[in-house]
């Protein structure tokens, strides 16, 4: 059974410019009836008619792998990108999340990047270490390999990392929750301040199965464009967008 | 001198000699990248810790200019030390002549490694395989500025890494942030909606420039350019504020690849170049993107910095530069030769503090038939075909509010101008016109 009050009648929340309860929730008196709900999923319509959300049992504090296809959301929008493929397992008495992601270097060459993260199961997915290696297409058909790790022991505050994040998402409550303020590590070690992280409502899309009930996460801060992350009523990530890129789960990997 | 004091100056006199004489070139250029976005410029609504590191051990110019406020023509003038009428790429998705160089065949030749990686457009987006005059790092296929410039930085700082140390190098590290922002004028219903489309605090929404609303009386080419797709304040500071966070993104692949130098233990024997190929609207004068003779188009960033070569941590503000005047500082600190016809000079002199005069006035051309200079004073603009002129009082109205070309007694300094472009159009050796 739907909420009352949700799109579901066409597409998306945007051209329909219906409204969440639970977006009204959050953002109260400065709702109007022209508040855009879901102003990147317009941009992924072609890429969602085709999309079936997976059906499996979920539990995001166990185990877990998902892929996702890349995409850039101008240009030839269905041609994925590439690919993250995300390995979760629990590990002392935290998690470690493993990575590789592929993207297209044109003329069938890739750029890879492989990296690991391990740490606790807090609602930021606290890292304590990582690792990653990049693998890039060199000039003549060469490969050039960089390394990087590093570990949170001399950092302080509330802490969290570009691959952390996407395990902490798929456990926060689905519901309107103060917004979480931390600083923000990339895959390479850069440490990026004031970012926040806020739940940003539910919403209903159509796609090629019927419709989908969607939790959005808001991520703000410097370095970044704005992702937001849609996860299932499972907590399963399923869609995340950054300004032109956009992740879709690719179900068939599964 | 005795056998003694030989012993003990050999290794010196050895150590001096095996430090190279001719320096590394990283040459990092961005796409639509304003000169005060920066917060070592005064920026205040993005944190460029990166750029400012190496503003704070260079020479920053505050008074650079572009030679055309458009991808491909800046790029090839910037490339070839000529002015884009003369490389024939006067717009977009053009090839540079045949016949005429660009600086990586031109140092290739001089007994540099050249390496190109990223953005082209001259006219293929992504540099081939085959650009000439560079080995590629090979970027392309499906993606914007987010996607590819992390690839970019990862080659190209790997690249810095594992090379062979035979031969000093030109890398061209050719970065597209923050020209994502390109697609937030393209698409603004989905991407700048009414209202800001995710909840960033108010306070933290860039105000507005000062010139947002001015409309200075202009040829009918420009009349045209004011964007009327945002309908609010709101959606204004919204665009302004995505703008900033790619100044970030970019910020953070410059960081990779002054990284990669730093570790390579090179900062002295690199001269790194940071520029841009032209500004950004960014609402002044109701404008996005670039295509104007305004100074949020032509005015470009340019740093360069080599600690113990060039001065440190100094503000140039009484100099007008060109991105014309790459090639020729290429040259001076390669030791080679500038190719033929450049229309730059070597800013050697200005980075190492040596009294020289600088450029009377620098140039740039504007949606083809539009022609700027600008002295110490004033910019000039006009149009072929159009009877409308402008001129602008830059030391007294910095943001291009007041067109002064009717104002009585300035008719002088207008008639110098007219001549000073005239003079300068005749020096020009244009590029044939395509069959």
């Amino acid at each position: 059974m739907r909420p009352a009050g949700l799109s579901v009648g066409g597409w998306p929340c945007l051209a329909n410019r219906k409204v969440s309860p639970m977006h009204l929730e959050k953002i109260g008196e400065q709702q109007t009836d022209h508040m855009p709900l879901d102003f990147p999923l317009s941009l992924m319509k072609p890429l969602l008619d085709g999309f079936s959300a997976p059906v499996a049992a979920f539990d995001p504090r166990k185990a877990w792998k998902a892929r996702y296809l890349t995409y850039c959301l101008v240009g030839n929008v269905k041609v994925p990108t590439g690919f993250v493929a995300l390995d979760r397992t629990s590990a002392g008495g935290g998690y470690m999340l493993r990575l590789r992601c592929e993207r297209s270097a044109g003329k069938g060459r890739v750029h890879r990047l492989d990296g690991e993260v391990s740490g606790a199961t807090d609602e930021l997915a606290t890292p304590r270490e990582w690792r990653a290696t990049g693998d890039a297409a060199g000039a003549r058909g060469t490969r050039l390999r960089s390394h990087w790790n590093g570990s949170a022991e001399k950092l302080s505050g509330k802490l969290s990392h570009q691959w952390s994040l996407l395990d902490a998402i798929q456990r926060m409550p689905q519901k309107p929750f103060p917004k979480l303020s931390f600083q923000y590590i990339t895959y390479d070690g850069a440490l990026l301040p004031r970012h926040t992280l806020a739940y940003r409502g539910a919403v209903e899309i159509q796609t090629g199965q019927g419709p989908l009930r969607l939790h959005g996460y808001e991520q703000l801060g410097g370095g970044i464009l704005p992702w937001i992350y849609y996860t299932g009523d499972s907590g399963r990530l399923l869609i995340a967008v950054s300004g032109l890129e956009a992740w879709l789960f690719d179900g068939a990997a599964i | 001198m005795t056998r003694r004091e030989f012993t003990l100056t050999a290794p010196a006199v050895a150590l001096a000699q095996a430090k190279p004489q001719r320096p590394n070139f990283l040459v990092i250029l961005c796409d639509q990248l304003s000169l005060d976005a920066i917060q070592a410029h005064g920026g205040k609504w993005a944190r460029t810790p990166n750029i400012d590191r190496l503003i704070a051990r260079g020479v920053t110019f505050m008074e650079s200019h572009s030679t055309n406020p458009v991808c491909s023509p800046a790029r090839s003038s910037l490339l070839t030390g000529r002015m884009p009428v003369e490389t024939g790429v006067v717009s977009n998705n053009l090839a540079i002549r045949d016949g005429m160089p660009n600086f990586g065949q031109w140092l290739r030749d001089g007994g540099y490694q050249t390496v190109y990686s990223g953005k082209w457009h001259l006219p293929e987006g992504w540099a081939p395989d085959n650009t000439p005059g560079f080995d590629v790092l090979p970027v392309g296929g499906q993606g914007q500025g987010s996607q590819m410039d992390p690839l970019v930085s990862a080659a190209c700082a790997s690249w810095i890494r594992s090379r062979s140390k035979e031969k000093p190098y030109l890398l061209m590290a050719s970065l597209l942030q923050p020209h994502d922002i390109c697609y937030w004028c393209i698409h603004p219903k989905e991407l700048v909606t009414n209202h800001s489309p995710v909840a960033v605090d108010s306070a933290m929404l860039p105000e507005l420039p000062p010139n947002h609303r001015s409309r200075p009386k202009a040829p009918a080419i420009l009349e045209k350019l004011a964007y009327q797709l945002f309908t609010s304040d709101e959606q204004w500071r919204y665009y302004l504020y995505a703008y900033y966070r790619m100044v970030e993104m970019l910020d953070l692949d410059v960081g990779r690849l002054l990284q990669a130098v730093e570790m390579a233990g090179e900062l002295d024997s690199t001269v790194v170049i940071f520029t841009s190929d032209h500004g950004e609207g960014g609402g002044r004068h109701q404008h996005v993107q670039k295509w104007y003779p305004y100074d949020e188009a032509v005015k470009v960033p340019l740093v360069i910095s080599c600690p113990g070569r060039i001065r440190e941590g100094y503000r140039d503000t009484a100099h007008l530069v060109s991105t014309a005047d790459l090639v020729p500082t290429l040259c001076d600190y390669a030791g080679i030769k500038t190719p033929p016809d450049i229309c730059g000079t070597s800013l050697r002199p200005f980075l190492e503090g040596k009294p020289t005069d600088g450029h009377e006035f620098v140039a740039a051309e504007v949606r083809v038939s539009g022609r700027m200079i600008r002295t110490s004073r004033y910019k000039y603009v006009r149009f072929a075909g159009d009877p409308v002129e402008q001129l602008f009082d830059m030391r007294n109205d910095p943001w291009e509010m007041k067109n002064l070309i009717d104002t009585p007694g300035l008719g002088a300094e207008i008639r110098a101008h007219r001549k000073l472009l005239d003079d300068f159009e005749a020096r020009m050796k244009p590029a044939p016109k395509p069959a």
